[in-house]
């Protein structure tokens, strides 16, 4: 188990960077398309939890995290809508998806944008735990 | 040891028989102060704009914004999976900041691109203060042929 409270690591680097009142920061707020996979602010918080903890947080290990193990051919298909399978695991990252309510309208674009604040400490808790197996 | 950079262009246009194309367009706007506050704050590196090399000229600092929205706006158009869009390092751009430009794949990136691109990227770029727009225009590849394994 990692020795970094990732909760009050991300809560104190997301309200810095993204300038949020502190009262209104919640781990339910969902990213915007502005701030998804591919923003300048995202990578941004990125950079700064790098800075602070003892991960590498990419954003090639972020696409890899979202995709797990399903293969590239069909995760979504060529209009970026995501498949059944595709939803299934990110369903296990993303668990506030409705799988029903998506099913055949995610795209790409969107699914970023529905990524929380509760997401992102997810993953950073998992690839600390990669990191430290790796070390172990 | 690294693939060789490809341009990208696919088979001359001219989708596989049997397999259907999307046009595609993928749009990626940016504020031109962020990408600068960004570098300033992490270092040139922090974008990961790699120059396609060659003859092809480069981008200025103020240019990073450019380089950065054409990027984004080609991968979205792609509609590449996760794992294939956020390999930024295995795409560049090569050109200079008022264009043209010529986006270069390598790796992984380059592998899908020649899977599913049919013919070239067209791409553009709208400004306004403060302000950078890239546009990137493709046909790409459909759903794959049915078959008795993987009926549509």
């Amino acid at each position: 188990m990692s020795h970094y409270d990732v909760n009050e690591l991300v809560r104190s680097i997301v309200i810095d960077t993204l300038g949020i009142p502190t009262d209104l920061y919640s781990t339910d707020l969902v990213f915007s398309a502005d701030l998804g996979l591919e923003s300048l602010d995202l990578l941004d918080i990125f950079f700064r939890i790098e800075c602070t903890a003892p991960v590498i947080l990419s954003v090639e290990k972020c696409g890899r995290y979202l995709q797990g193990a399903v293969p590239d051919t069909e995760f979504c298909d060529a209009r970026g809508i995501i498949s059944g399978r595709g939803m299934e695991q990110l369903t296990t990252v993303m668990p506030q998806l409705d799988a029903v309510r998506w099913d055949g309208k995610l795209t790409l674009d969107r699914m970023l944008a529905e990524m929380t604040i509760g997401n992102l400490i997810s993953m950073v808790e998992n690839l600390l735990a990669e990191g430290q197996a790796a070390h172990a | 040891m690294p693939d060789p950079g490809k341009p990208a262009a696919g088979d001359g246009g001219r989708p596989p028989a049997g397999t259907d194309s999307v046009l595609r367009v993928g749009s990626y706007g940016v504020d031109t102060g962020a990408v600068e506050r960004l570098v300033a704050w992490h270092g040139p590196g922090a974008l990961q704009l790699s120059s396609g090399g060659g003859a092809g000229g480069s981008f200025t600092t103020g240019g990073s914004a450019v380089a950065w929205a054409l990027r984004q706006a080609a991968l979205r158009a792609l509609a590449a999976p996760p794992r294939i869009a956020s390999r930024w390092n295995d795409i560049s751009l090569r050109g200079t900041d008022e264009g043209p430009w010529t986006l270069v794949f390598r790796g992984e990136l380059a592998r899908f691109a020649e899977r599913v691109l049919h013919g070239d990227v067209s791409l553009s770029v709208t400004s306004g203060p403060g302000r950078v727009t890239a546009h990137a225009v493709l046909t790409r590849a459909g759903t794959p042929d049915p078959s008795p394994e993987n009926p549509r």
